[in-house]
């Protein structure tokens, strides 16, 4: 069974209404009953619905991007990585044997157990994709270095530069991408050690370290943030500023508003590496007093009778 | 064989995160060098490697340490698998010499415990 994608010749990225477009397209072109003389329609047919089947159902499309069911719509079975491990693949991951445990062996045994996997001893401690994971493949360029850097929450968020230095003592700038998470690595290319043969030098990875930010926090790709306002602002209503990654942006504050109510400033999130998308920046509201007491809030409050009968503590109290 | 991008896509974005990071520190391999692309066996990896940083709680570091002795076991357990085969495929007397062998030794050991 062709991946049903394919079949339908969309990405994996495709939205619904393409895989519809497609779907149609290649259905009115395919259909037996507007193909009479074609035998070989109603296959391709059945295999353009059965793509359709699969990709126009979220829930199972969903499924099938995860390696849970397969192009029929079956649950693959539950495999182990065990059922790998013995398997011919499973050498790249094998561990060296030292020559002190072959000591033992005969001389025809310990040569075998030599020429076990390329495993531990390619490893050579840090290294990425481009270094290749042969031992002789690994000595052909120069050696990775790798160092780790601070980076501000809003860098890390909404992407910029930053200057980190170097083990050797080079200090070089790194552009952060937007929707950086903590510990992400970035690889930069040609940036390792030089390499003594006149070959490409090494790669140099950097490991970002988030930092806190005072009053942004991240969740997935929301931002969240709790905002002061005045008394007069929760009660009336009104505009107010509100810091985002990537700038102030004016808030509605609809009067009325208490400690606790939450506002949502739709896009104003971090970027997903991955869905592309933007989240969103969710505001909770704190109602502060002023700092000092007020002689006039305090007389208003004495003679306001609606705000003595009202006990927010009411549910409490009928719950114990 | 499927993409990075393919393999990401399947976990949170923590978990893909980890999953960088794992394959940067070379806990896992691609298949294939740039582009990257990850057989059946480094999918399956990935797999018991979110599973275990879930069931047994753990970082990195100890992930790190765990998957290099079931590494050393398997590749064992592979070379004991061969070594065995070998001696099936030797004339009887001497797979009767050689258990007979592996039988005395196996005693002996015991007995300096």
């Amino acid at each position: 069974m062709r991946d049903p994608y394919e079949i339908l010749g969309v990405a994996k990225t495709a939205s619904a209404d393409e895989i519809r477009n497609a779907y149609r397209k290649l259905a009115r072109q395919n259909h037996p009953d507007l193909h009479p003389g074609d035998k070989a329609a109603e296959n391709r047919f059945k295999e353009i619905s059965g793509a359709n089947d699969l990709l126009s159902d979220p829930e199972k499309r969903k499924r099938f991007d995860a390696g849970e069911i397969d192009a029929q719509g079956q649950e693959k079975p539950r495999g182990f990585y065990r059922d790998h491990a013995q398997g011919p693949h499973a050498r790249k991951y094998e561990a060296h044997m030292s020559e002190e445990d072959m000591a033992g062996m005969g001389d025809i045994f310990a040569e075998m157990f030599r020429r076990g996997g390329a495993g531990r001893g390619a490893r050579g401690g840090f290294q990425g994709f481009g270094a290749g994971f042969e031992e002789d493949q690994f000595q052909q360029g120069g050696g990775s270095i790798s160092a780790t850097m601070a980076v501000p929450f809003t860098v890390a968020a909404a992407g910029g530069k930053q200057r980190v230095q170097l083990p050797d003592g080079r200090t070089i700038d790194v552009t952060i991408p937007e929707g950086s998470e903590d510990r992400q690595m970035i690889r930069l290319k040609g940036q390792g050690m030089p390499n003594p043969r006149g070959g490409p030098a090494g790669d140099l990875y950097v490991e970002l370290h988030v930092q806190p930010h005072a009053f942004f926090t991240r969740k997935d790709s929301d931002i969240h943030i709790e905002l002061p306002v005045s008394l007069n602002e929760a009660v009336l209503g009104g505009k107010v500023n509100v810091p985002t990654i990537t700038g102030k942006v004016a808030l509605t504050i609809p009067p009325g508003s208490n400690t606790g109510s939450t506002l949502r400033l739709k896009g104003r999130g971090v970027l997903d590496r991955r869905s592309k998308t933007r989240g969103d920046q969710y505001v909770k509201l704190r109602v502060v007093l002023p700092d000092k007491p007020d002689e006039k809030l305090k007389a208003f409050l004495e003679g306001w009778d609606a705000g003595k009968a009202y006990d927010p503590r009411r549910q409490m109290e009928s719950q114990t | 064989m499927i993409t990075l991008d393919e393999l990401l896509a399947r976990y949170d974005s923590a978990t893909a995160v980890r999953l960088e990071r794992w394959i940067f520190r070379g806990i896992v391999r691609p298949d294939q060098v740039d582009p990257p692309r990850f057989a059946d066996i480094d999918v399956a990896r990935v797999e018991l490697l979110v599973e275990l940083g879930d069931v047994l709680a753990c970082d990195d570091e100890t992930l790190e340490s765990v998957m290099d002795l079931l590494d050393q076991v398997h590749g064992l357990r592979r070379r004991l698998t061969i070594v065995a085969q070998a001696i099936g495929r030797q004339p009887e007397a001497v797979q009767e010499a050689i258990a007979a062998e592996l039988h005395r030794l196996d005693e002996e050991t015991r007995e300096g415990d």
